[in-house]
């Protein structure tokens, strides 16, 4: 059988360039992807502070309560601390020559003029004790190490950015308002003047300890190695003492999970990212490799009814479909894994030049990715080859006797039944987010809009076939010959335009799924924030987080009546499923619940939100529900950090949109945060209040807590936290890539389905067709087809849409620029009409004459 | 006419219908036909007559709604697809009209393609008697694209006796062909039966052709109208014009 399909395929190269194409860039994302999940598992930017540890102990980086699956734990949001009291466990393990616990904290430079530095390039400007020097390590490159609590050492960059020198004095912020050091001495680590992504100050052992805040915890214990002992060793060595249960133990490019929170942001980010796409990259490729394949498969109908005719079992012909496309798909995969090295990277820059991942983010490289891509890309291959080898293998071998090689219309009742199961089931999932908020309702709605279309692809030849029955007239209206022409072609072959419609409809409907249902979350959360909050002025910072000491002394100034701090944080809490559980992230706020009257309106349902104080917590109403809590109830879950929280339910309310589903007391949440800062202040005057008295007041602020920036309340902005906004991007790459795929896919389908047609197009012209109709009718057809194809997709993301939008915003009109609609709409129009064009004209090159000789 | 115990292929009382209700359309109705071994026989008759689907029915093909397909022993209409296959590939010879070879093989490998499908070993010596026999023994390298008409069907004819089959069906296997070399086709055929001892059934619609067999079949309306040995093609033209007058 394989001697045959090699035949096969050698002397129809061109029948298979459709599928080699479509397996090469399937098995390309797939390995792209695979390579930016490993990498999310073990990669990372080199250590700048640890460069000189060969063990790096942190807090726990995931949440993984029992009954979790490994693959079901979560990352924390926060960096977490470790007990400093583990350094003497640790000291006593041979092969340790050294162990410092590193203490780590927001500390800011404060200029003459008032200014606040940050590291470089708008990094962080972070505050450590002198002995955590030794880990990079640091050296004095001028005057001596602190000793006094006054005294501090300045990395060499930044003391010239500062413009002091040893003995000079410099205004440092750490959580407050600045305070007056002595420069005692200034530091360089190996090479250059300081480390590139931050900037160190370094204080004594105990005002480090001092400004840190937590007794008893330091960011991370670094350890360095006796001579010759390996890190991997002593890594061992370090966790068979201390265990993993409450601690990370890290060496090479894992310690800059530790030293960076934005390296785990980004490994739990590509993590995410990598198995959806990759998930919805497998999908496409089945269904465009299916249908190039059918499109071949189709063509050689009578080559296999002959085959059946002279004595090939239905089994054979599989056997032979299946063999020659295993033998395209092996070349195809090979190459495609390959390529999906040039796929990670590609993602990768594009990834970080919207920001989303750091630019120093290095990917790990290893042939796991690629060999899991080629196993995935030849079982799509199998898979598509049974589908579309399921027809040919039940052709009649009286077909071969029989001159028509008109099509077969009808489809198999079985696929008829799936197809409108799965529409019927995708429209029911529609409706999720009438009834469910939130991310599961946002969740609902895309992954139905996706049932929806793989229903529609099962039955994409009836509904095509309906479609053209509606088209028919208008193209016959349009046109008088060629009109007429397309609208019996396309009605005549429904098969061979759905071939064509399916992975149009397919890339329209995915592209306005993910781009809207995206913005119109984004717009439901801004919606939502704006219409909840009334304060009157907002208070943010422009060095990254603000001093807790700002809110109250914004309540002190007179005319203030109420000012709540915000911290945006996240929570994390376990969701039962059928058999298993899983660890679920949730948007969290930090509020002072006796200041929050006024600014804010969470829309409470039950309880008061002014008990928020102490161990309580607010969740919204869904949230509540869903774990059946009721007020005055404990509610169980792990703060950002991944600490256990158990908080008294308080107040349960609706606006889950701006609020996110936990609100916790704010002296809790910025204990669980990384810099223990707040993100904003929210203000409410009097009604009596001036408001310029007021700003003014304000704004003085600004002097006492350098980087203040005051803002009127109506600019409040919605927690995009980052990660939404990440996402946002990341989606729209990810979209823009798998549409690059549907694309090219595309044309080849339309190409190669109308290269086939140089026969017609020669009949056509013999009797009496001018070669202008023939491309008219040709273009109409390109209208036709995408034309089905885009209404199709608009009605399949559609529905999902404004369901959604009716569920988050109580509007049908789903929120976004309308100029990706028509982008996209344009899109698939110019790509029928461009591929269909171009394919038209080559076929119709040759003489009449001879092309209707050609034999089949 | 009948069997006399040396039938390569009998159909006994064969009724075929399509369809059902007042839809349903007789194609063939209670025919009964032997077809003796190491004879030449053309099947005959108007458009509608009911040919193919008798061809079809004979082959095993197409099921009979009634009725007994015999081929030697084995009654056909009792099989599996999957038998019915088997026994296609390794006891019938097959030859159509026209685009009976695989463009992607060439000439060798269409003519093994049903010992290959079979899992089998073509017999050399037999191969080589089969090609030369037929005349294509010097373009066995070629591909289909590269030969005419004529020559194509020749190849058909060495494939159809490749498995050695005991009746070789040919359906309209002058159809395309041009008068010279449809008689060089049809006088090959006839040399497979009398040198080779071979068994043909061929259904035609052109008394020329008809009258290169030993005898006619004729068939009207899904019944069987007559039989004529020795034909020519002014005999069998004649019974054709009584055929279309019935």
């Amino acid at each position: 059988m394989w001697d045959l399909a090699w035949q096969t395929i050698k002397t129809r190269l061109s029948g298979f360039v459709g599928a080699f194409i479509a397996i090469l860039l399937g098995t390309a994302l797939v390995a792209g992807c695979g390579i930016l999940m490993e990498s999310g598992l073990r990669a990372g930017v080199p250590t700048q502070r640890y460069a000189d540890a060969a063990v790096v102990v942190g807090g726990q980086q995931t949440v993984e309560p029992p009954g979790v699956g490994a693959l079901e734990a979560q990352q924390v949001g926060e960096q977490a601390s470790v007990p400093v009291a583990l350094t003497g466990p640790i000291t006593s393990v041979p092969g340790v020559r050294g162990v410092v616990a590193e203490q780590s904290f927001p500390a800011n430079v404060v200029t003459a003029d008032g200014q606040a530095l940050t590291g470089p390039e708008g990094g962080q400007s972070l505050g450590h004790n002198w002995d955590a020097a030794a880990l990079a390590p640091f050296s004095l490159r001028d005057g001596r190490a602190p000793t006094g609590g006054d005294e501090v050492v300045l990395d060499a960059a930044l003391a010239s950015r500062s413009g002091v020198a040893v003995g000079q004095r410099v205004k440092i912020a750490v959580r407050s308002a600045p305070v007056d050091y002595r420069v005692s001495g200034i530091a360089a680590p190996k090479s250059g003047d300081g480390l590139s992504r931050q900037s160190s100050v370094f204080f004594s052992e105990e005002k480090a300890a001092e400004l840190a805040g937590v007794p008893g915890q330091a960011h991370a214990i670094g350890v360095v190695a006796d001579p010759g002992v390996t890190p991997a060793a002593l890594a061992d060595k370090i966790r068979a003492a201390v265990g993993t249960d409450t601690v990370t133990v890290t060496t090479g490019v894992e310690r800059s999970t530790v030293e960076f929170l934005d390296v785990s942001q980004t490994r739990m980010l590509l993590m995410a990212l990598a198995g959806s796409f990759g998930g919805f990259a497998l999908l496409i490729a089945v269904f465009v490799v299916a249908s190039t394949l059918a499109l071949v498969i189709n063509q050689r109908r009578r080559e296999f009814a002959l085959l059946r005719a002279i004595a090939a079992t239905p089994q054979q012909i599989r056997k032979l479909i299946g063999a020659e496309t295993m033998l395209v798909a092996v070349v195809a995969g090979v190459l495609g894994s390959g390529l999906g090295v040039a796929v990670g990277y590609g993602l990768r820059n594009a990834f970080s030049a919207i920001g989303v991942i750091p630019p120093d983010f290095e990917l790990a490289l290893s042939p796991i990715p690629l060999i899991a891509a080629l196993v995935l890309g030849l079982g799509t291959a199998r898979l598509a080859a049974w589908s579309a080898a399921r027809r040919p293998s039940s052709i009649r071998p009286v077909e071969a006797l029989g001159e028509a090689a008109v099509e077969r219309r009808e489809l198999g009742r079985v696929r008829t039944a799936i197809g409108g199961a799965l529409v019927v089931a995708g429209l029911g999932g529609a409706m999720v987010p009438m009834f469910v908020r939130g991310e599961a309702g946002l969740a609902a709605s895309s992954g139905s809009a996706l049932i929806i279309i793989i229903g529609l692809a099962v039955v994409s030849p009836k509904v095509v076939a309906f479609m053209t029955k509606l088209i028919a007239p208008v193209l016959t209206r349009t046109s008088r010959i060629s009109g007429y022409l397309a609208a019996a072609n396309s009605q005549a072959n429904s098969r061979r335009l759905a071939a064509a419609v399916t992975p149009v409809m397919l890339a329209v409907s995915f592209a306005l799924t993910m781009f809207y249902s995206q913005t119109t979350a984004a717009a439901a959360r801004q919606e939502q924030t704006v219409e909840s909050t009334s304060a009157d002025h907002v208070i943010a910072s422009g060095t990254g987080g603000l001093s807790p000491e700002v809110a109250e002394a914004a309540r002190r100034i007179p005319g203030v009546s109420a000012a709540t701090p915000v911290v945006r944080t996240e929570v994390m809490n376990t969701v039962q499923e059928q058999e298993s559980l899983r660890v679920e992230r949730y948007g969290a706020q930090g509020l002072d619940g006796s200041q929050v009257r006024g600014n804010l309106d969470l829309g409470i349902v039950s309880g008061k939100i002014t008990d928020l104080t102490g161990n309580t917590v607010a969740m919204s109403e869904s949230e509540a529900d869903w774990y059946e809590k009721k007020i005055g109830d404990d509610v169980e879950f792990f703060y950002g950090d991944g600490a256990p929280a158990k908080l008294r339910l308080v107040a349960t309310y609706t606006r889950d949109q701006a609020f996110g589903n936990y609100v916790l007391p704010v002296e809790l949440a910025r204990a669980h945060t990384a810099d223990r800062l707040d993100d904003s202040v929210l203000v409410r005057q009097q009604p009596d209040a001036d408001s310029a008295t007021v700003t003014a007041a304000l704004n003085d602020l600004a002097t006492r807590y350098p980087g203040l920036v005051v803002t009127p309340g109506s600019s409040v902005a919605a927690p995009t936290g980052g990660q939404q906004q990440a996402q946002f991007y990341v989606n729209l790459v990810a979209v823009g890539v798998i549409l690059g795929y549907v694309v090219i896919s595309v044309a080849n389908t339309l190409v190669m389905s109308t290269a086939q047609r140089s026969r017609e197009f020669a009949l056509l012209r013999l009797i009496g067709t001018t070669k202008r109709q023939v491309v008219r009718m040709m273009r109409l057809e390109a209208l036709a087809t995408v034309g089905v194809a885009a209404l199709l997709g608009t009605v399949v993301a559609g529905i999902p849409l404004v369901l959604l939008n009716l569920g988050l915003r109580g509007t049908p009109l789903p929120s976004g620029p309308i100029s990706v609609f028509g982008g996209v709409i344009l899109g698939a129009i110019l790509l029928g009409l461009v591929s269909l064009g171009l394919a038209t004209r080559v076929a119709l090159r040759s003489k009449p004459i001879e092309a209707i000789g050609l034999r089949e | 006419m009948n069997s006399g115990g040396v039938c390569a292929l009998a159909l006994e009382s064969v009724s075929k219908v399509y369809g059902s209700g007042d839809g349903a359309v007789t194609a063939l109705n209670g025919v009964t036909v032997g077809v003796r071994k190491g004879t030449f026989t053309a099947v005959m008759g108007p458009s509608g007559s009911g040919k193919s689907t008798f061809l079809h029915c004979a082959a095993g093909l197409d099921r009979p709604s009634s009725g007994r397909v015999l081929l030697g022993d084995t009654e056909l209409s009792r099989l599996r697809e999957k038998a019915l296959t088997e026994l296609r590939r390794t006891r019938i010879g097959f030859i159509f009209q026209a685009y009976n070879l695989l463009p992607s093989l060439n000439v060798l490998q269409n003519i093994t393609l049903p010992m290959r499908l079979a899992g089998q070993k073509p017999d050399p010596q037999w191969l080589r008697e089969i090609v030369e026999g037929v005349g294509i023994a010097k373009r066995l390298e070629h591909r289909p694209s590269e030969l005419s008409g004529g020559q194509q069907q020749r190849v058909a004819i060495a494939r159809a006796l490749v498995t050695r089959p005991e009746i070789v069906l040919a359906d309209e296997p002058t159809g395309a062909l041009d008068t010279r070399t449809a008689r060089q086709v049809l006088d090959l055929l006839r040399s497979i039966v009398d040198d080779m001892g071979q068994t043909v059934l061929m259904v035609t619609h052109d008394p020329v052709s008809a009258s290169a067999a030993h005898g006619v079949l004729f068939l009207a309306d899904g019944k069987l109208a007559g039989h004529l040995s020795q034909p020519t093609p002014e005999r069998v033209a004649e019974r054709m014009t009584h055929l279309g007058e019935w």
